[in-house]
């Protein structure tokens, strides 16, 4: 097993980056089926083909065609979708000249000290976040954070399908004049802003680790506090493509001696691509 | 490296992520791109969800009856693929244009009489009856391909949900101003 690894790790990191961030365009290509098809044809071309993950004008076509998905729902499109493009716009840089790690390692840390900061931005500013309206309505009507609110506070899974149930009711007639007051436990206010507060701190503290990187480059607890960062929060709100744009861009960027740290990354992508099982609550729940 | 390799993709990040910021929190008139959308980082910060955005209406039928309509959209199909990606963009970001493209999808679609019981028992919740008897409306018309009725105007608004944590109480408030639609 060991052999294994470290035959895979051999591989210069920009080679297996390259290689990830098409396995990622393959599997999570734009939403829009017109343009998802060709995303997902070209980066299996350049997958099998020797050099191809290489190619500058392969990278600027699969580039192109995801931001051509964008453009018409940028409104409505996930905004990993947006990541993607950012990050395949990257390897479209990276490729061209022969700084290709260099260009990887640095934007990959840039953009993941961007997404924490910008994400901690809107936690601060966007009004419902800190004073735990958000965590409750969430901890309250969404059931895969049933393993949050459960033990915490006692609130069973079947109350937090029924007020989903009334939220969708709700939601079928508005502008009715309908209100819903929905099950809710002891501690459920002091719990949501817990997490709230608990959020904005990891989140802050992710944006800073991964700046810090930039001064820094022999730290490896940014690194462990990113992986530990997907597979909690990945397990419980499987955004795959995001997960997995994260972990892309956070291998890209360990330098090639992390042996440990390096397999880590490799095993919360798996682990995050299962998450959909979500065989971790239910164990927790099950047995908690 | 260049500085297009090493500002390019982060400066382009960040250049949407203020633009999202200030549609979706500052405006121009009431912002109305949902904090979750737009390539910006709101998403899991606000109940303000596309998810959470609901679409009521109100029908002009051939009789002259203004009725209610309910948006169950039929599924299948590409015309059907159009219209949940016009619904998905009034649920977005709900502006004029995006509400008559909307409309307009809508006044070319039959209709059917529907009732809140059966709005109900179709997404498999009867038993939330009791709480819209008596508020909603007996009669609504819903999108059907084969309906027979039409409607020649629509009036479309958007609505989001409210939570206040303190009663656990959620309501419905309206997002922009409402928008009839006339057949062409």
């Amino acid at each position: 097993m060991s052999s294994l690894w470290d035959r895979f790790l051999a591989q210069p990191t920009e080679e297996i980056a390259l290689r990830a961030s098409l396995v990622l365009l393959f599997l999570y290509p734009a939403d829009d089926p017109g343009l998802g098809l060709p995303v997902r044809a070209l980066t299996a071309v350049m997958l099998i083909g020797p050099g191809l993950a290489r190619s500058f004008k392969l990278w600027v076509a699969v580039t192109l065609a995801l931001g051509l998905a964008l453009w018409p729902d940028w409104h409505s499109i996930d905004n990993h979708d947006y990541l993607l493009f950012y990050w395949a716009l990257v390897c479209t840089i990276a490729v061209r000249g022969p700084d290709t790690q260099r260009i990887l390692a640095w934007n990959g840390r840039l953009l993941i000290a961007f997404v924490f900061a910008l994400a901690t931005i809107w936690k601060l500013a966007g009004g419902q976040y800190l004073d735990g309206t958000f965590f409750s309505f969430e901890l309250l009507t969404d059931s895969r954070l049933a393993i949050l609110a459960t033990p915490a506070t006692g609130l069973l899974v079947d109350q937090i399908n029924a007020n989903r149930e009334l939220i969708n009711a709700l939601m079928l007639f508005p502008g009715a004049g309908l209100t819903v007051t929905l099950q809710s436990a002891p501690g459920i206010e002091a719990w949501a802003r817990i997490l709230s507060y608990g959020t904005v701190a990891i989140e802050g503290a992710l944006a800073v680790a991964f700046i810090a990187l930039y001064r820094r480059p022999d730290l490896d607890l940014p690194n462990w506090m990113l992986i530990a960062f997907n597979l909690a929060t990945y397990s419980l709100a499987p955004v795959l493509g995001f997960g997995f744009v994260l972990t892309v861009m956070g291998f890209a960027q360990c330098p090639a001696d992390r042996r440990d740290t390096r397999i880590a990354y490799v095993l919360s992508f798996l682990f995050v691509q299962l998450a959909p099982l979500r065989w971790i609550p239910h164990v927790i729940l099950t047995f908690g | 490296m260049p500085a297009y390799a090493r500002w390019g993709p982060a400066g382009l990040l960040l250049a949407v992520a203020v633009m999202q910021f200030l549609l979706a929190r500052v405006g121009p008139g009431t912002p109305l791109l949902s904090p979750w959308k737009g390539g910006g980082f709101g998403m899991f910060t606000v109940v303000d969800a596309p998810g959470h955005r609901a679409v009521s209406g109100e029908g002009l039928t051939e009789t002259g009856d203004r009725v209610p309509i309910v948006l169950r959209l039929p599924s299948g199909g590409a015309e059907a693929i159009r219209d949940q990606r016009a619904l998905a963009r009034v649920r977005s970001l709900p502006n004029s244009g995006a509400l008559e493209d909307l409309g307009q999808r809508l006044l070319s679609s039959g209709w059917a009489p529907e009732t809140p019981a059966g709005i109900l028992r179709e997404v498999g919740i009867p038993e939330q009856l009791p709480l819209v008897s008596g508020q909603a409306k007996a009669r609504y018309l819903r999108p059907a391909a084969d309906g027979p009725e039409e409607l020649s105007e629509i009036t479309l608004q958007t609505w989001r949900l409210q939570f206040d944590p303190f009663v656990a109480v959620v309501s419905t408030v309206p997002l922009g101003k409402p928008v009839t639609v006339v057949g062409r």
